[in-house]
């Protein structure tokens, strides 16, 4: 597999400028309102140009016309807004491919953001496997857990995030309908969000097993692990058994949703149907409790 | 306007009153310093664009509050009860949590510095389906290094 890992190495340099308050470069004093004026004022001194992203790959057309190689994208600073709130500025530290990938299409980004005392920190947690990275995707999630589509929408996610661990497994939403369907199922499936209105009935840690019936994730034989749940783009279609009981009974659940999963939980539903079931694009198995 | 009734509440608490319940709250620009806050509940309140700087919250009750930054500094937050709370920087630096009991803690940084929580009763959430706490963060564009 090509590896095109790319580390700053003038991130020391980057980091001395950054501290010396001038055009284009955040004051290493700034926190707060103060990093959103430097984020302002660094987009006033140097030019924002808009962004696409061809899967997860990052395209920037400078003011000439030309493309931005990954080079010249290495130390440049995203401008980012979370949750509606002032922008604020982000910068690419690495680029690499997924190493979980095999055609080399992923890639994950190292970004970070400064903090109070000016020094820069990576912006993504520590997945299971001590990753802390992040990529973007085009298109919306809103508050209900829903994927939607819109190129005009560029999204950072993280790879500890249920996004971006679907992602991972092979469900790549821009390949087609069926892959956008798929990822959007996996993230209801990792978030235990039975009835698709972006409740979650897990907690973080819990393991499962991940499987579907085109053979992107294999069912692989597990000891401890039970078929929970079979998924669509819309939450469970049918449910074995809660993941985590504490947060929701069987019977809470088809409360929750009855017009769901009523005469779709316990026997009713088992892998064998679930993977004959058109409606099922991704199953799991999880700890019976 | 603008942080009266939790303004009030800080005086009256400073004036030894306490326990003036504060439910579904909701205060926008408000900037609260060095203020000891002693016997107070807080109950689904909703903070927005909050600065807290050294703050000191004892015997308090916290439910379902959620804390939105940019900047929560020195905060101490002193049990008995901390329960739903939900703390959005993006920076929260300096931060102390003391139980006995601290239940549903949410932190959402990207920066979280110098964390310390303490309590007899930890618990990573209370029973029953939750709301995801994954921030949106959407790029507006990129600034490319002029060097």
């Amino acid at each position: 597999m090509r590896s095109h890992v790319v580390r700053l190495l003038s991130l020391v340099v980057v980091v001395a400028s950054a501290c010396e308050p001038s055009a284009g470069s955040p004051s290493s004093e700034v926190e707060g309102e103060h990093e959103h004026e430097a984020a302002s004022s660094a987009a006033a001194d140097n030019e924002v140009l808009p962004i696409v992203v061809e899967g997860t790959r990052l395209v920037v057309r400078k003011t000439d016309g030309t493309i931005a190689t990954e080079t010249e994208i290495l130390g440049a600073k995203l401008v980012v807004s979370v949750d509606g709130r002032a922008p604020q500025l982000v910068r690419v530290d690495s680029i690499e491919e997924d190493t979980k990938s095999d055609d080399g299409e992923i890639l994950l980004y190292e970004l970070s953001s400064q903090d109070a005392t000016g020094q820069w920190v990576n912006v993504c947690p520590a997945d299971p496997d001590g990753l802390q990275r992040g990529f973007l995707l085009s298109g919306t999630w809103t508050k209900t857990g829903e994927h939607l589509r819109d190129d005009a929408n560029i999204e950072l996610s993280c790879t500890s995030g249920a996004v971006g661990k679907c992602l991972r497994m092979g469900y790549r939403p821009w390949e087609n309908d069926t892959q956008f369907a798929r990822h959007q199922a996996c993230t209801r499936m990792l978030r235990a969000d039975y009835c698709g209105n972006g409740a979650s009935y897990t907690k973080n840690g819990t393991l499962i097993n991940v499987f579907d019936p085109a053979g992107i994730q294999k069912a692989e034989p597990t000891e401890d692990l039970r078929f929970e749940a079979a998924w669509g783009p819309d939450g469970a279609v049918c449910l074995h058994h809660p993941r985590i009981p504490e947060n929701g009974s069987l019977e809470d659940i088809v409360r929750a949703c009855p017009e769901r999963l009523t005469g779709r939980t316990g026997d009713a539903c088992t892998a064998e149907a679930a993977l004959a079931d058109p409606k099922a694009l991704v199953l799991n198995e999880s700890r019976m409790r | 306007m603008i942080g009266t009734k939790l303004l009030f509440i800080a005086a009256t608490a400073l004036m030894g009153n306490v326990a003036e319940p504060s439910d579904g709250l909701i205060e926008n620009g408000l900037s609260l310093n060095g203020i000891a806050m002693n016997g107070i509940n807080f109950n689904g309140a909703e903070l927005n664009g909050l600065s807290l700087n050294g703050t000191k919250l004892n015997g308090v009750e916290l439910n379902g509050l959620s804390l939105n930054g940019p900047v929560i500094q020195g905060l101490s937050l002193n049990g008995p009860v901390i329960q739903g709370l939900s703390l959005n920087g993006p920076v929260i630096q300096g931060l102390s949590l003391n139980g006995p009991l601290i239940q549903g803690l949410s932190l959402n940084g990207p920066v979280i510095q110098g964390l310390s929580l303490n309590g007899s009763s930890l618990q990573d959430a209370a029973p029953g389906p939750s709301k995801p706490q994954e921030a949106t963060a959407r790029v507006v564009g990129i600034i490319l290094d002029p060097s």
